[in-house]
């Protein structure tokens, strides 16, 4: 049943990614211990005076921090960085496996062979799984080899426990997205809505358990299997891991069932606002979404085609602002005894807030992952769809046959990026400003405005990153990774260089840098900071107008 | 050849690595002509054509169209031109109307009327989206893009992909007025029968050389016609493989078939004193003509 070119060649395509990503990991690993073995002694007082709570969010319990800085930096990666970067590794090949070979046209030319859609389907599961096994080995390594490069053992800490959950939860993402395509033939969807039950699957997981009563309500989501059990300390919990493989087999089962229940497609699948464009009562809605195509020039055209993705992350942040704010009301007794118990030095990694205030809480839940993530997640789209999208699209030609030059087009791209990103600040600060008002919370509206507007200089940087690797490699998938990639570095680089005061004037080559050090929801806005980033970012699109103008473009 | 020709290259050539795509190519085209450019797969005619439009830059030499250098004056040469890819894309989530709208603003503004004429003509469909379109009818909306600012050069690279017969018909006579009203029109295909229809010269370039550049009158004269003469009593062949242009010749009986190369005028001569009672002749052949040229190359 299993077709070995098809299990083999999705191996193919796929294991380069998985060893960057996992080495990427022991990258960072190296990089946080050797900045955090100098703080032995702060996390150890830190251990001490912590609340559960908290640390509970982090995945981390006092227990499994008594190893010392070396145990935290693997707590974060394992309970964090490693489950993202797998998920997202298995989100893509998930979402290949049937509705991105649609996309391409190439599904009816391979089901023309005499072969099942299942048999397709369950060899590149197989090769999903083997993905996943290969992934965890290469992230027990990494993280090992990456903590044995800065000098320390890994210790006691059992790594190798927590890849296995690790990739166990990354799998059962990864099936989602291939049910979901199964189902539909619409990667975008398969994409887009699993990327989205990830990171509700995160948030849910992290602040359920927060809640008095509801804690139990963690255990619906996915991301809550990874860390619940503290494999790191006592190993790996097989009934854990268990309920993620069986979730990972009932939805490659219903995938089996969708997809051989409907139409193939050829081409490009209707996006999922087409198919509710089709339905005459959802139509309204749909426009309401994603407006009318706008053709008036490059800009305006650029930035319609991406308000799809953009208002469905505008709407994740809105809410998750607005109840950040309520809850701050209902776990205010909780946050009360944090104020004096986290040490300056670690609460850097979080922003320089005191969470037992609303700026502080609202910094560590809502500005310090979830509004620049989602506006980066959104830069980095459209910076890589800039240059690098339209030649894989074979567009840029025809595009080019008119008289616009090359230097033009990227300055638009850039507006059209600039403008997005200014929509979504705008959003996170109505989202903010209606859970502080909801929540009787009274944040300044003039410091939320600044902190929205820091996070989005912050994420067109990345953007522009992102479009001059598109303009250098005249692809899009590279310059996305290498735009994610540069965000990811940039972000761990900021947390762990700020913590060590000799080596914190180095966090100031990170961008996030420029969005935290000020401390915009309590302080207000930084011009210099707003400055450094916006010239950062006319750096970057100037040198990809020159990158772009020298190239030859890709057919 | 002469020096006001609208496209220029000289000595044109680009290179991947060691792969040579094109080689120190030199061509002239003339306002209101149709140039037919003919090639194998993979002989370099797209790659001509990305150099001339700046989309990639020469290895050496140069291209010019309308005298302005394709490099350093690409924006305002752009301004003449009307472009159909060899791979076409289009924005998949346009309409038909979106995507020359879109364009046309590019452009600083569009005729309507033309665009519906060519619409109407070419029987475009231009309220769907791109993406749901058939191949053709894709075609249909890249060649109405192309041909609605009226530009005095067109640059088609297989551009009839797709087209139905009736619709090829239509977008052949497009071809012959647009020249008619001066426009030059670079046209690269495979559809042997379209460039003999509608190009007064062709190309043909093959491994990244020009191989030959030929009238279409020039070319019809080099071809061989099969012609089969029936008389009234047994004939010779070594009387027909005598005659000047003659390729090939049997004989069965009172029945002569010959091929023939340029003027057939010695050999109606020659027909008529041996006593032809019936001659039938087929269309000269210029198929056969471009598919020699291309092995004939292939060949050396």
């Amino acid at each position: 049943m299993l077709l070995n070119s098809v299990y083999t060649k999705t191996l193919r395509d796929r294991w380069l990614g998985v060893a960057i990503g996992t080495l990427s990991i022991g990258l960072m690993v190296a990089m946080g211990v050797a900045t955090y073995r100098s703080l032995d002694e702060v996390i150890a007082e830190l251990i001490r005076s912590y609340p559960e709570a908290l640390l509970s969010m982090l995945g981390a319990t006092p227990e499994l921090l008594a190893g010392g800085a070396t145990r935290f930096v693997l707590a974060e990666m394992t309970n964090f960085l490693a489950p993202l970067v797998l998920a997202g590794i298995a989100i893509s090949v998930g979402t290949s496996t049937i509705a991105g070979e649609e996309r391409l046209g190439t599904l009816g030319l391979l089901l023309a062979n005499p072969r099942s859609r299942t048999a397709v389907l369950m060899s590149k599961l197989a090769s999903l799984v083997t993905l996943m096994v290969l992934g965890g080995l290469l992230m027990w390594g990494a993280t090992e080899a990456g903590a044995a490069a800065a000098g320390v053992a890994s210790g006691t800490a059992r790594v190798g426990a927590a890849s296995v959950h690790v990739a166990a939860a990354a799998l059962s993402f990864g099936a989602l997205s291939l049910c979901i395509g199964a189902w539909t033939g619409n990667a975008t969807a398969a994409t887009g809505i699993t990327t989205g039950a990830l990171i509700v699957s995160f948030l849910g997981a992290g602040l359920f358990p927060l809640i008095e009563g509801a804690a139990d309500v963690a255990r619906i989501f996915p991301w809550y299997y990874i860390a619940a059990a503290e494999p790191l300390q006592h190993g790996v919990d097989w009934g854990h891991v268990a309920i993620l493989l069986a979730a990972s087999s009932i939805l490659s089962g219903l995938a089996v069932v969708g997809v051989n229940r409907r139409d193939l497609r050829s081409g490009a699948a209707a996006t999922l606002l087409d198919q509710l464009r089709r339905s005459a009562r959802l139509a309204r809605l749909s426009e309401l979404i994603s407006g009318r195509a706008q053709v008036a020039n490059t800009a305006a055209r650029t930035f319609s085609e991406s308000r799809g993705v953009a208002v469905i992350v505008a709407y994740v942040m809105f809410l998750t602002a607005l109840l950040i704010g309520l809850l701050f009301n209902a776990l205010s007794d909780t946050l009360g005894n944090f104020a004096d118990a986290i040490p300056e030095a670690l609460v850097a990694l979080f922003g320089d807030g005191d969470v037992s205030t609303p700026e502080g809480w609202y910094q560590l839940e809502v500005f310090s992952f979830v509004v620049p993530g989602g506006m980066i997640v959104v830069a980095i789209m459209m910076g890589a769809r800039a240059i690098g999208g339209e030649q894989d699209n074979s567009t840029m030609d025809l595009l080019l046959a008119n008289p616009i030059t090359r230097p033009r087009l990227v300055a638009e791209k850039g507006i059209a990026m600039v403008l997005a990103m200014l929509v979504l600040g705008v959003t996170a600060f109505a989202g903010t400003i209606a859970g502080s008002l909801l929540g009787g919370l009274g944040m300044s509206a003039a410091n939320v405005a600044a902190a929205s507007a820091q996070s989005a200089a912050l994420a067109v940087v990345f953007g522009a990153a992102t479009m001059l690797a598109g303009a250098a490699t005249g692809r899009s998938r590279p310059a996305a990774l290498a735009g994610a990639a540069i965000a990811l570095a940039a972000y761990v680089a900021n947390s762990f260089l700020r913590v060590d005061p000799r080596v914190a004037d180095w966090a100031r080559l990170s961008p996030f840098n420029y969005y935290m050090d000020n401390d915009a929801l309590v302080n207000g806005i930084s011009w210099a900071n707003v400055g450094v980033l916006a010239a950062a970012a006319v750096v970057l699109l100037v040198l990809c107008a020159i990158v772009f103008e020298r190239r030859d473009v890709r057919s | 050849m002469s020096s006001s020709s609208t496209i220029v290259t000289a000595g044109l050539t680009k290179h991947y690595g060691d792969v040579k795509a094109v080689v120190d190519l030199d061509l002239a085209i003339d306002a209101g002509e149709v140039f037919g450019f003919l090639g194998p797969n993979g002989s370099g005619k797209t790659t001509t054509i990305r150099t001339m439009l700046d989309l990639i830059r020469p290895t050496a030499g140069t291209a010019s169209i309308l005298g302005l250098d394709s490099h350093r004056d690409a924006v305002e040469i752009r301004q003449h031109i009307g472009y159909v890819p060899g791979e076409l894309a289009l924005y998949r989530n346009l309409t038909g109307k979106e995507l020359i709208t879109y364009f046309a603003n590019l452009r600083g503004g569009v005729d309507w009327t033309r665009v519906n004429l060519l619409a109407e003509r070419l029987d475009a469909v231009l309220d769907k989206k791109v993406g749901e379109l058939s191949t053709g009818n894709r075609q249909k909306v890249a060649l109405v893009q192309a041909f609605m600012s009226k530009p005095s050069v067109l640059v088609l690279d297989e551009p009839s992909i797709g087209l139905d017969p009736l619709v090829q018909q239509q977008f052949q006579a497009i071809i012959r007025e647009a020249a008619e009203e001066g426009a030059t029109v670079f046209l690269s295909s495979h559809t042997l029968s379209e460039v003999e229809r509608v190009a007064s010269r062709v190309g043909i370039i093959r491994t990244g050389r020009l191989i030959v550049v030929e009238t279409m009158e020039a070319l019809k004269e080099k071809a061989v016609r099969t012609v089969t003469m029936q008389f009234d009593q047994p004939v010779g062949e070594a009387e027909f493989a005598a005659v000047a242009g003659v390729r090939d010749a049997s004989v069965d009986g009172t029945q002569a078939t010959v091929a023939v190369e340029g003027s057939m005028a010695q050999l109606l001569q020659l027909a008529s004193s041996l006593g032809v009672v019936e001659m039938s002749s087929n269309e000269s052949d210029l198929e056969e003509i471009f598919l020699t040229y291309y092995r004939e190359d292939a060949a050396q």
